[in-house]
């Protein structure tokens, strides 16, 4: 078996080239996250590369793909956590060649092989690369990976159909094939990186018009976005999924909104409908902060709201209570409405993930 | 929607649905042998596909366009003309029995540039991978070897795709051609892309039928994708405009500000000539222009009064706090410069740089005549509203100064006013026609 890894890499370097230019190409428009790790696509050719090839040819076509990608990315972005993805992809081949070398798989159809080696390859890498992501940022390694499998889940599979489209076409058309699951899997790429981009863009203008309203009081200054940065940490640590933790952001982000927006500032009056009302990102929003305003009374509320929106309360009011100058013109908001109905169970662990991220808790009854 | 067509649009359907049925039955009657399995999922695919096209602003982009491109390749014209065909079917469309004319005049236009890319695809000798029940397989040269056809395929059934939608949309919406040219424009390396998933879709039909359903998931999973950016990016300057509408009201002499110089903005790029990027540019910079001013104290904002020495250097650095705003905005950074410049004047006395005619950007100079017009049109906490007639002569007294003296003239020419709703926003182009590149979106 072992042997099998370290046969020399044959004639076949054309082919071989075929899948390094392939997956540089691929690797090359991984899409950098904010938490270092990437969103790639070429682990589909991978993985074929491990049914199609000798290990070794394989490993060759990978690394040198891999790390050519890298290398032109390094110029461009000097981002030196993205040789972490490397690892991660030697990881993952290393795997696959050994479960497909076991002898279990001889006979087997290539597509059956190729599905298996992709499902393999994607999880490795997604182990690695989270390991490090986890080791870096301190935060829950299975919730990392829970989070990656939600968020990502088509992605992945799709890879897996590329993977084996891969595997279907690559013996009667040789290398050029490459080309054409290139243009599909690119086409998939391309629609994330814009989805991803169109929400920064949406993250930033938010921010941006918040910072520029609390301008006005240099007193309110900064106050939403530390508030955002609390609210997300304490719902990550609470468990929400990612999708989950954004709303939670854009409701921190924007809970004074209504009081910015007001000819004469107050927090007594008005609701979130008035100002957000109809900006179609912000629907699922307006019910949290309706619910910190203390506008939901009675209402039929989910508990992943309450305690998503006293999430929101308890970041404002760490923020505040954190500065004497705020706290004279913010109230705090934890001790009315929310404190009552938020169940003690969630408003524990909200205050747990709190104190664990180090924030002094301001009196919560 | 569900406006009546013109009727003119209404007669070029009917001949363009003849000529389609025509076209399509004169290559069926030629080549009878057509009754692949394949063909029929194939067909199926692409009329599944419309119900899930891509609802765009003037358009949709149907994701049948690769599995015209494999027929093409495998069965020639006929097959190009039948699949592109199939995918004017949307089964809610002709459920709801909305559209009629619109769905004719795509039957006929999707089956002509069909059947036209098949011609030209034969027309460069590229090899067919099936016809007449011979299978042949692809084999490793066999890429480079229908490139040449696939190029000239897809070229064509864009230019017929295109060219037949412009005529509709002008004819039914008075939407000029070159709106939809540039539209289509924007979307010419997502189609490269799905035409060589289609020559994908070809090959893997050729090879092995029952791995055709494993291209469609990654396919649709692009799509569902692409249609979550579409109507988010969509949807934003909308929510820009709500937003800014939502800040302004802190101060009731600028509400509704940025909303207004948007709209006569865009009154007036539309006066010289701008195209649908320089009126997207615009409304965003006039929407954002004043952002560095809600950065001000409401005190200072509201004051009566005139401003002290200090209150007014700080009100003067609001052109160049929005600019570094709008530079925090990755798509938006390019309208940064307008933003920063829309208080300089031609003769060099504006602030925040003294910036001369030259140094402005045209949009700082349009930004700035907007601007004061609303400003001149609304009361301020100092002084009451001017009249229409009032604001004009401010203007042209200061042309050539304070504004540039042409975009002036443009701008009384535009026939602005500043009570008048006819300068609302105008819609790009509400939905009605189904295209298999592109289509109107409901």
């Amino acid at each position: 078996m072992i042997t099998e890894l370290v046969i020399p890499v044959s004639a076949h370097s054309l082919t071989v080239t075929w899948f390094a230019v392939s997956i540089a190409v691929l690797s090359y428009f991984d899409i950098a996250m904010p938490r270092g790790d990437t969103l790639g696509v070429s682990g589909a050719l991978s993985a074929a590369a491990v049914v199609l090839l000798s290990p070794a040819e394989a490993l060759v076509a990978a690394v040198a793909g891999t790390a050519i990608a890298l290398v032109l990315r390094a110029r461009e972005r000097g981002g030196p956590n993205e040789w972490t993805v490397l690892v991660a992809e030697l990881s993952g081949l290393t795997a696959t060649a050994l479960v497909l070398t076991t002898g279990l798989f001889s006979g087997v159809p290539q597509w059956i092989q190729a599905l298996v080696a992709a499902c393999i390859f994607l999880l490795v890498e997604l182990l690695i690369v989270q390991l490090f992501v986890s080791v870096r940022t301190g935060r829950g390694y299975s919730q990392l990976i829970g989070g990656n499998i939600g968020s990502q889940a088509s992605l992945l599979a799709a890879q897996v159909s590329a993977a084996i489209l891969a595997t279907v076409i690559y013996p009667r058309m040789g290398g050029w094939s490459l080309l054409l699951v290139v243009a599909l899997l690119l086409l998939m790429r391309q629609s994330y990186a814009l989805l991803w981009g169109i929400r920064e863009t949406y993250r930033a203008t938010v921010e941006v018009l918040v910072e520029a309203a609390e301008g006005g009081d240099s007193r309110l200054s900064g106050h939403a976005e530390r508030t955002a940065q609390l609210a997300r940490e304490i719902a990550y640590r609470c468990g929400f999924r990612s999708r989950e933790i954004e709303r939670i952001g854009y409701a921190a982000l924007l809970h004074d909104l209504d009081v910015l927006g007001r000819p004469a500032p107050s927090h007594a009056d008005g609701g979130p409908e008035e100002v957000l009302g109809g900006i179609g990102l912000f629907e699922d929003v307006i019910p949290l902060l309706r619910l910190k305003a203390g506008e939901a009374e009675g209402a039929r509320v989910k508990d992943s709201d309450l305690l998503a929106a006293y999430i929101v309360a308890l970041a404002s009011d760490i923020d505040v209570e954190a500065r004497p100058e705020l706290k004279a013109i913010h109230p705090t908001d934890t001790n009315r409405f929310l404190a009552h109905v938020v169940p003690q169970a969630a408003k524990a662990k909200a205050v747990s993930a709190a104190l664990h991220s180090g924030y002094r808790i301001p009196a919560v009854s | 929607m569900n406006t009546k067509p013109s009727r003119p649009f209404a007669l070029l359907a009917v001949l363009v649905f003849f000529a389609g049925a025509v076209t399509l039955s004169r290559f069926l009657l030629k080549d009878p042998t057509l009754y692949d399995p394949e063909l029929a999922l194939v067909v199926a695919a692409a009329a599944l596909s419309e119900s899930y096209a891509l609802r765009l602003r003037m358009f949709t982009v149907s994701i049948a366009f690769p599995l015209v491109v494999a027929a093409v390749v495998i069965w020639g014209p006929v097959g190009g003309g039948i699949v592109a065909a199939a995918s004017f079917t949307n089964i809610q469309e002709i459920r709801s029995k909305r559209h009629f004319t619109a769905l004719a005049f795509n039957f006929g236009q999707l089956a002509i540039a069909g059947c036209a890319a098949g011609v030209a695809y034969m027309a460069t000798g590229a090899p067919h991978l099936q016809l007449s029940g011979t299978p042949a397989l692809p084999a490793p040269g066999w890429l480079p070897a229908v490139f040449a056809g696939v190029v000239a395929g897809a070229t064509v059934f864009w230019l017929f795709n295109t060219t037949l939608l412009a005529a509709g949309l002008w004819l039914d919406r008075q939407l000029h051609p070159r709106h939809v040219f540039a539209e289509f424009a924007t979307h010419i390396p997502t189609q490269v892309a799905l035409a060589c998933v289609g020559l994908l879709v070809a090959a893997v039909l050729a090879i092995n039928p029952w791995a055709f359903p494993l291209f469609l998931f990654p396919l649709f999973l692009a799509r569902q994708v692409y249609q979550r950016y579409a109507s988010l990016s969509e949807a934003y300057l909308d929510t820009v405009r709500s937003l800014i509408g939502a800040l302004e009201a802190k101060d009731p002499y600028t509400r509704g500000h940025s909303e207004r110089v948007a709209r006569y903005a865009l009154a007036l790029v539309r006066q010289i000539g701008g195209d649908s990027r320089q009126l997207e540019r615009m409304e965003g910079a006039a929407l954002l222009h004043d952002i560095g001013k809600l950065a001000q104290s409401s005190a200072v904002l509201a004051k009566p009064q005139s401003l002290t020495h200090e209150e007014a250097r700080k009100m003067r650095e609001h052109p160049g706090a929005g600019q570094s705003m709008v530079e925090r905005i990755p798509p938006l950074r390019s309208l940064a410069p307008y933003v920063g410049a829309h208080h300089e004047r031609p003769d060099g006395t504006g602030y925040p740089n003294g910036l001369r005619h030259a140094e402005i950007p045209e949009e700082a100079l349009m930004l700035s005549i907007a601007d004061a017009y609303d400003a001149m049109t609304t009361s301020r906490a100092y002084r009451p509203r001017m009249s229409h007639e009032e604001a004009v002569s401010e203007l042209v007294a200061g042309a050539g100064r304070q504004f540039d003296e042409g975009l002036v003239r443009e701008f009384i020419a535009a026939g602005i006013r500043a009570e008048a709703d006819g300068l609302s926003r105008a819609p790009l182009a509400p939905a009605i026609l189904v295209l298999a590149g592109q289509e109107a979106a409901q």
